[in-house]
């Protein structure tokens, strides 16, 4: 699945967009502890999770052809 | 009234001012407007542990944020009787002491035009998927957090 990263967690995950292997279907709170796991700085980071560009909670499924988002606070204006 | 779609609210860089000066010419033509309200976000240079902003640097998740843009104009033009409702956003960077955001909003009694810019203002800070980076002089920054 694609990975687009914004704001302060590209400086964490270290680019804006990558693809991530997974195994069919997934729920968000798994792709957290995923992320979490490849990258132990996100830990108390705040972010939310959108889906093909609609937010998602943590029981939203995801499948590999979907385009997730990693969205900390925004701060535009 | 026409149908509306989702358009671009990006520009690249700063607005300029004489961009706006040019939006509010435009309404001349429009005698049914009676009162524009304007918001204009400019680059402040805040000093933070002694360092000093020169400028922030804007980047957005562009679709989602062009969606939820359509979406906060559509329950703006259903809450109040605008006329008309013009964003612009700053993507890239933006140095001290110019202009990031501009919103303009015209009706035909003062009320509407200013409690519709307010609520777009705050709802665009709130809810659109951008951020902004700080740019001290030093070569370093930090992520801007709204309050």
């Amino acid at each position: 699945m694609k990975i687009l990263v914004f704001g302060q967690l590209t400086d964490i995950i270290g680019q804006h967009e990558y693809v991530m292997e997974s195994i069919d279907e997934m729920k968000v709170s798994s792709l957290r502890q995923q992320l979490l796991n490849n990258y132990p700085a996100l830990l108390g980071k705040k972010y939310l999770i959108a889906v093909n560009k609609k937010m998602a909670d943590d029981n939203a499924k995801i499948e590999a052809t979907d385009e997730i988002a990693l969205l900390p606070p925004f701060s535009g204006g | 009234m026409s149908e509306r779609k989702p358009k671009n609210i990006f520009v690249q860089g700063a607005v300029a001012p004489a961009f706006i000066g040019d939006s509010i010419a435009k309404h001349a033509t429009n005698t049914k407007i009676g009162g524009h309200s304007i918001f204009l976000g400019q680059v402040r240079a805040d000093e933070i542990e002694g360092k000093k902003v020169t400028g922030i640097e804007y980047t957005a998740y562009e679709d989602m944020a062009l969606q939820k843009m359509f979406e906060i104009r559509e329950d703006i033009f259903a809450k109040y009787p605008l006329t008309c409702m013009h964003v612009y956003h700053s993507l890239g960077v933006v140095a001290e002491g110019e202009i990031c955001l501009f919103v303009f909003t015209s009706s035909a009694h003062r009320k509407a035009a200013i409690d519709a810019c307010t609520e777009c203002v705050e709802r665009i800070k709130a809810e659109l998927p951008v951020w902004g980076k700080e740019i001290f002089a030093e070569n370093d920054y930090q992520w801007k957090v709204n309050s």
